[in-house]
C-alpha cells in the first residue's frame, strides 16, 4: 500500500471508523448519540489548531486597512510584497498562520465525512466496506448494523428538511461571527455573498447527503460557535447582531451589528485601534522575550 | 434489467425500465436476483418497490411498495411473492394482482436485507436484527414459538435442505437449524462475514466468505469435509454454483474458479476481467455469470472455458 492510502485508511479511517462504532455501543447504541460525542472529541482534540486559526485570521482582518494603504502607496509589485512583509513582522502575523491549521485539519474532517457513510452501511457496498475496516473484536463486530434511527431523524435516509435548516441555522451564525466588519463597500458586499451563500450551499447539500452527514455538520457548527464565543467574548460579540439580516461593518466599540451606520462613517479610525492593539501586544511580547533572553 | 434468449446470445428480448419514457420508475439499483414464476418476472429495486413484469415483453404487471430500500430478492410460494425490506418488515403479495395478503406486512427489528424462503407453507427469513424468523406462508403468523438468535447480523439468504435451515452470519459464524422449530444443530466458525447463500447436496454445505474462503462441511454435524478451505484472491460475494462434482466460485477481483467438490482441490481458474458480485446462476449444465462490468458470460465448469453472451446496456 502506498504511504498516502496507508495514512488515509489505517491512521485516519479504521481508528475512526472504530472509535465510532465503540461509542454507538457505549451510549446505548444510539449512532446519532456516537456522532454528536465523537464530534465533540475531534473538535476538543483539534481546538488548539483552531485556536491559531482563529487568531491568526482576527489578526490579518486587522491588518486590512494598512495592507490596503501599503497597495495604494506603493505601484511595485516587490516592494509592496516587501513592504506588506515587514508590516507582518511588525505586528507578528504569520499570513499562513490561518491556512496551516486548516490544511492540518482539513484530512480529519474529511475521513469523518466518510466514516460516518461508512459506518451507516446503507448500502450493501458500503456494509461490506464497513466489514474490512472493523477491527477483530467481537464487541465491534457484533454491533453491526449501527441503529439509524435518531429523534425524528433516519440517519441513513436523505433529505431531512429540519435539520438541513439546523445546518444553516448554525452555519450562519458562525459566517455572523466569522466574517470581520467591513471598512468599505466592496468588502460589505462580499461578507453579504459569504454570509448568505455558505448556509444557503450547505442547506442543499444536507439535502443530497444521508442525515447522518448533517447532524455532524449541525454539531460541529454549534461547537463552533461556541469555541468563537469563548474567543471573541461577549464585547466582540453581541447575540443581537444575528437579529440583522446584513454582515458587521466596522464601528469604534460596542456591538458590530448595533451602530451600522456610524460604523461606515469611521472605518478607520476602528482599524487603527485593532491593528494598534495588536501592536501593543507584539510590543508586550517582543519586551516579556527581550527581558526573559536577558534573564 | 435485461432478459436474454439463451439460445442465441445475440436476442436480448427486453429491458426494464425500457429507457423509453419520461414517467419510467428509477430503481436506483437492482441488488436482489429476480424469480420467474409463471408467466411473470419479480424483482426488487433499491427504490423500495417490488416490481412484477410480463415475462414474455417485459411490461409492467403491477407494482407493491415498502417503506424502506429493497436489496434482498424475492420469493415465490403458491400464489403469493414474498420479499423483505430496509423498512424492518416481510411483505406478502398475490403474484396476479400486487394485492397485499396479509393485514399487517411481518416486521423484525431491523433491516431485512436477506432473500426470503418458501418451503412447506412457511417463510424463513433472516433480519439484521440478528434473528431467523419462520413465519406462516398464508397469515403471517410467526412458526416458531420464538426465533433464533444468531451473534450478529444476518444478509445471507437461508438455504432449507431436508429439514434442515443453513444460514451465515455478518460475525464469520454458519449456523444450521431445525427447520421445524428454529433449534441450532450447529454452528461452524470461519474467519470472515458470510454474506452470499450456501449450496448444498449430497450432505455436503459449500460456503465462501468475504475472506475469500470456501468451506465444504457436513451438513449433519458441522464439521469441515475438506482438509483446508479453499482459498481465492478476493472476496466471495456471490452465491456459489454447483454443477456435477464441480463447485464453481466467483471472487471481486473477477476469478472464477473450478473446484472439485469432493475435495476442494482447484480444477481450473479462469479471469473475466472485472468483478463479480452477483449470484451465479446454473442452467443446463452451465454457469452463467453476470460481471460488473455489466459482461453476461457463459462458464464450461468442465474446462473453465468462457464466452461472452452479450454486455448488458
Amino acid at each position: 500500500m502506498d504511504p498516502l492510502g496507508f495514512l488515509w485508511n489505517q491512521v485516519l479511517m479504521d481508528p475512526m471508523t472504530n472509535a465510532l462504532i465503540v461509542l454507538t455501543n457505549v451510549f446505548f447504541g444510539s449512532f446519532g448519540v456516537a456522532i454528536i460525542v465523537f464530534t465533540i472529541v475531534m473538535r476538543g482534540i483539534t481546538f488548539p489548531l483552531t485556536l491559531r486559526q482563529l487568531r491568526s485570521s482576527r489578526a490579518l482582518s486587522a491588518l486590512q486597512p494598512k495592507i490596503r494603504d501599503i497597495q495604494k502607496k506603493y505601484t511595485d509589485p516587490k516592494r509592496r510584497s516587501e513592504e506588506t512583509m515587514k508590516l507582518y513582522r511588525e505586528v507578528g502575523v504569520n499570513p499562513m498562520g490561518c491556512l496551516l491549521p486548516m490544511l492540518v485539519q482539513m484530512p480529519i474532517w474529511f475521513a469523518l465525512y466518510r466514516v460516518i457513510q461508512i459506518a451507516l452501511g446503507s448500502t450493501p457496498e458500503s456494509m461490506i466496506d464497513l466489514s474490512h475496516r472493523l477491527y477483530p473484536w467481537s464487541y465491534i463486530q457484533h454491533a453491526v448494523p449501527l441503529g439509524e434511527r435518531f429523534l425524528w431523524v433516519n440517519l441513513g435516509e436523505r433529505g431531512d428538511f429540519l435539520l438541513a435548516l439546523l445546518v444553516g441555522a448554525s452555519m450562519y451564525v458562525q459566517q455572523k461571527m466569522t466574517i470581520p466588519p467591513a471598512t468599505d463597500e466592496r468588502q460589505q458586499s462580499m461578507n453579504s455573498t459569504m454570509l448568505w451563500m455558505m448556509p444557503l450551499m450547505f442547506i442543499f447539500f444536507s439535502l443530497q447527503v444521508p442525515n447522518g452527514l448533517p447532524l455532524y455538520w449541525f454539531m460541529s457548527g454549534l461547537v463552533g460557535i461556541v469555541l468563537q464565543y469563548m474567543y471573541l467574548g461577549s464585547n466582540e460579540f453581541s447575540w443581537r447582531s444575528l437579529l440583522s439580516l446584513q454582515p458587521a461593518t466596522a464601528r469604534k466599540g460596542g456591538s458590530p451589528a448595533e451602530k451600522p451606520a456610524a460604523r461606515e462613517e469611521e472605518p478607520a479610525e476602528e482599524e487603527e485601534t485593532t491593528v494598534d492593539a495588536a501592536e501593543r501586544r507584539y510590543k508586550k511580547r517582543s519586551r516579556h522575550g527581550r527581558r526573559r533572553r536577558k534573564r | 434489467m435485461t432478459a436474454i434468449d439463451l439460445s442465441n446470445g445475440e436476442s436480448w428480448l427486453w429491458q426494464f425500465p425500457p429507457g423509453t419514457g419520461k414517467n419510467e420508475p428509477d430503481l436506483r439499483a437492482l441488488y436482489g436476483t429476480p424469480v420467474v414464476s409463471k408467466g411473470t418476472v419479480f424483482l426488487g429495486g433499491y427504490d423500495g418497490v417490488i416490481y412484477a413484469l410480463d415475462l414474455k415483453d417485459g411490461s409492467l404487471k403491477w407494482m407493491g411498495a415498502t417503506n424502506g430500500h429493497i436489496v434482498g430478492g424475492p420469493a415465490v410460494g403458491d400464489d403469493t411473492v414474498y420479499i423483505g425490506s430496509s423498512d424492518r418488515c416481510l411483505y406478502a403479495f398475490a403474484t396476479d394482482s400486487g394485492e397485499p395478503r396479509w393485514g399487517e406486512p411481518f416486521c423484525t427489528g431491523s433491516k431485512v436485507w436477506s432473500t426470503p424462503v418458501v418451503e412447506g407453507g412457511t417463510v424463513y427469513v433472516a433480519s439484521m436484527d440478528k434473528k431467523v424468523y419462520a413465519v406462516d406462508a398464508a397469515t403471517g403468523e410467526p412458526r416458531w414459538s420464538q426465533p433464533f438468535v444468531a451473534d450478529a447480523a444476518l444478509t445471507s439468504t437461508p438455504v432449507v435442505v431436508d429439514g434442515k435451515l443453513y444460514v451465515g452470519a455478518l460475525s464469520k459464524r454458519f449456523y444450521a437449524l431445525d427447520a421445524a422449530t428454529g433449534e441450532l444443530e450447529w454452528s461452524f466458525n470461519g474467519d470472515d462475514w458470510i454474506w452470499n447463500r450456501a449450496a448444498v447436496a449430497d450432505g455436503v454445505v459449500y460456503v465462501g466468505n468475504l475472506g475469500g474462503h470456501v468451506y465444504a462441511l457436513d451438513a449433519g454435524s458441522g464439521e469441515m469435509r475438506w482438509q483446508e478451505p479453499f482459498e481465492a484472491v478476493g472476496e466471495i460475494r456471490g452465491a456459489t454454483a454447483l454443477v456435477g462434482e464441480t463447485l464453481v466460485v466467483a471472487d471481486k477481483e473477477g476469478n472464477i474458479y473450478g473446484l472439485n467438490a469432493a475435495g476442494g482441490s482447484q480444477e481450473w481458474v479462469a479471469q473475466v476481467g472485472s468483478g463479480v458480485l452477483a449470484d451465479l446462476l446454473e442452467a443446463e449444465g452451465k454457469v452463467y455469470v453476470s460481471a460488473k462490468n455489466g459482461d453476461v458470460l457463459i462458464v464450461n465448469p468442465s474446462d473453465g472455458s468462457i464466452s461472452l453472451l452479450g454486455a448488458a446496456q
